[in-house]
């Protein structure tokens, strides 16, 4: 019954509640949307980094990610990519030798990673197979290279052109030879693509001297969200002088960019929060000025204050809770077209580019947004009208009656 | 026993800093099945006397017992629950809860003494039935007449079956024949229910209608007649 007059004081203004009601859902609606896209935009650059190249976990020799030389190469790399193999939850992985260099075209050249790659296992871990905008992935063929579009422009090359890659050897000479470029890609990243050049693991390991010895081993995860709780199990399998790193190891300004967006939404959310409850406590103010009379009828049928000061949270609760129901409902259906194809953004394409976003965004709702907004939001409505409420309790029967 | 028992009350009221005696040591009581007025002038202090008695005002100085428990020292949850379980208000203006229809207004009492649902219906359904509303059970007071409201605000001072019903002018906002109806169910629901009645009124039918005349002037009780 309490709550059926909640409800129906609720109605006594239709208009001022409407009022209510409108801002608390444009609020969440705002609030929502924003959540999803940011949340969104913000898995897609992940998402981009770890296909792109990064993958889910990386093995290396110990000092190799701090200084990588030639010195600190994982010696046995295939008894321990059979290792990773025989783990269950590892779906797929490749070697790669990879060291910092100079791609030179006749016109310009270029500091640039060279990854060396085994071209058929790498398919199945990266999407740089599938990035390829001209010409085409490597096949096995030796003596050949992939570099980013990107990067063929600025070094006026095209496909079929030679270039030639350098790096220093073990001995401290450098090493060099001459590719011919087999393909252009261009991924979400363009950062990444002007930084990344792509060769045959074997023609990389000719070059510098470096026998069948590998610098990395990539490998893929069934879950990802689980790779921390996987993390353990992959040292256990492998030997003394190897580390393994996830991509949360990886790539740390990225994850810590996701984690405390995931803590300062809690301002957005209190901003919005903070908005609505002094709305609020106008609102429930005018309702228990308007309602006087009423409440000392209440104190004279025999309510309690404590049940007066209830109803009134009530009532407030309930808008707060309408509100954040329209809102987000409609953020939600507000999403679906975007669920598919994303939110097309190719106005921002460059900016968006360099941010290693790509030019689509895919919102992504996350329980915790609808979670935060559900309990902060009717939590404010209530809290605004604790002082109309107070006020209320206040007062005295026969005075409230007397009033007209 | 007395239902009630009020010794040397005095109510001061401040008006703007001017000292309004409304009661001047009022000392009476009310026995079970009494059909009580409480006649005078304007400003004698009938509803002061009626507040003060019911719970619902303190009084400045003296006690008033309720079932021979003293409210002096209550706290405000205590005299809303000893409103709540003995006493029934019938006021001028009704003073329906607008958003409850005439089932729900005479429920309401009900609802505060945690009367399970369904029983809760059937008394209230019966005690529309009682005062001859039934039909009204799904009306706001809004859709009301004046005298339907004031029987739905009678409905609802007795469903909770309190000690006694204090009416304060009940018939003062209506016509005289309405007004009749009205005295002639509470003057019923008193001979065949024993149910309790005490009213403030100066209406020359509800005063005809006493069993015990206490008249009142300047805060005092100056007459009290049986008949
Ligand atoms: N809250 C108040 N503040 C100041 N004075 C008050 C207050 N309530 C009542 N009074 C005064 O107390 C006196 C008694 O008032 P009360 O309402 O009890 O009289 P009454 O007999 O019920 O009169 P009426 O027949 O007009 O209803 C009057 O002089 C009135 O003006
Ligand atoms: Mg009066």
């Amino acid at each position: 019954m309490l709550l059926t007059l909640a409800w129906r004081n609720l109605w006594r203004n239709p208009r001022r509640t409407l009022i209510i009601l409108v801002s608390v859902a444009v609020g969440v609606l705002a609030l929502v949307l924003s959540d999803a896209f940011s949340i969104g935009m913000m898995h897609q650059m992940l998402d981009n980094r770890i296909g792109a190249h990064v993958g889910h976990l990386q093995i290396h020799a110990d000092g190799f990610r701090d200084n990588p030389s030639l010195d600190s190469l994982i010696d046995e790399p295939d008894v321990l990519q059979r290792r990773l193999d025989s783990l269950p939850f590892v779906v797929a992985g490749s070697q790669r030798l990879l060291f910092f260099g100079l791609l030179s075209s006749p016109r310009a050249s270029a500091g640039v990673n060279l990854v060396g790659i085994e071209a058929e296992s790498e398919r199945r871990i990266t999407t740089i197979a599938r990035s390829m905008v001209e010409g085409r992935y490597l096949d096995g063929e030796e003596g050949e290279i992939l570099i980013s579009a990107e990067l063929a422009e600025k070094l006026e090359v095209g496909v079929g052109d030679k270039v030639v890659a350098m790096a220093s050897k073990s001995s401290g000479e450098m090493g060099s030879s001459a590719f011919r470029i087999g393909g252009l890609f261009r991924t979400f990243d363009s950062q990444f693509d002007k930084t990344h050049v792509y060769l045959n693991i074997g023609d990389f390991r000719t070059m510098l001297e470096t026998g069948p010895r590998s610098a990395q081993i990539v490998a893929l995860v069934d879950n990802p969200d689980s790779v921390a709780a996987y993390m353990p199990r992959v040292r256990e399998v492998m030997p003394a002088g190897v580390e393994a790193a996830s991509y949360r190891d990886l790539l740390p300004l990225l994850i810590l960019q996701m984690e405390s967006y995931a803590e300062l939404i809690w301002i957005f959310y209190l901003i919005v929060g903070l908005a609505m409850f002094f709305g609020i406590v106008n609102t429930m103010l005018m309702a228990v000025f308007e309602r006087v009379h009423e409440i000392g009828v209440f104190m004279a049928v025999g309510m309690k204050r404590g049940q007066i000061f209830r109803m009134i949270l009530a009532e407030a609760f309930t808008m707060g809770l309408i509100g954040t129901a329209v809102g987000a409902g409609i953020a939600w259906l507000a999403h679906l077209p975007f669920d598919q194809q994303g939110l097309d953004l190719a106005i921002f394409s460059d900016a968006l580019h360099s941010m290693g976003v790509g030019s689509r965004i895919y919102p992504r709702f996350s329980a915790a947004t609808f979670l935060n907004s559900f309990v902060m939001v009717p939590l404010f409505a209530a809290l605004g009208a604790v002082y109309p409420a107070v006020k209320a309790v206040r007062l005295q029967p026969v005075e409230a009656m007397r009033y007209v | 026993m007395d239902i009630i028992r009020a010794v040397d009350v005095y109510k001061i009221y401040d008006d703007n800093g001017i000292p309004v005696h409304a009661l001047n040591g009022v000392s009476m009581s009310i026995s079970q099945h009494e059909f009580t007025v409480l006649a005078g002038a304007s400003g004698s202090g009938k509803t002061t006397l009626l507040n003060t008695i019911g719970a619902l005002d303190a009084p400045t100085r003296g006690e008033v017992f309720l079932d021979d428990k003293s409210l002096a020292n209550m706290s405000a949850a205590k005299l809303a629950d000893m409103r709540l379980h003995k006493i029934g208000f019938v006021f001028q203006a009704y003073n329906l809860i607008p958003v409850l229809n005439a089932l729900e207004n005479v429920s309401f009492p009900l609802v505060l003494q945690g009367m399970p649902d369904k029983e809760r219906r059937e008394r209230s359904l019966a005690m529309l039935e009682e005062l001859g509303i039934a039909d009204l059970a799904h009306k706001r007071p809004g859709e009301m007449s004046g005298g339907q409201q004031q029987r739905v605000a009678v409905a609802r001072a007795i469903a909770g079956n309190p000690s006694v019903v204090l009416a304060d002018e009940p018939t003062a906002n209506l016509d005289s024949v309405t007004g009749k109806r009205l005295l002639d169910l509470m003057q019923d629901l008193n001979e065949k229910r024993g149910i309790t009645f005490v009213f403030a009124s100066h209406d020359q039918q509800v005063i005809e209608r006493a069993r015990r005349l206490l008249t009142m002037r300047d805060g005092n009780i100056i007459e009290d007649i049986s008949r």
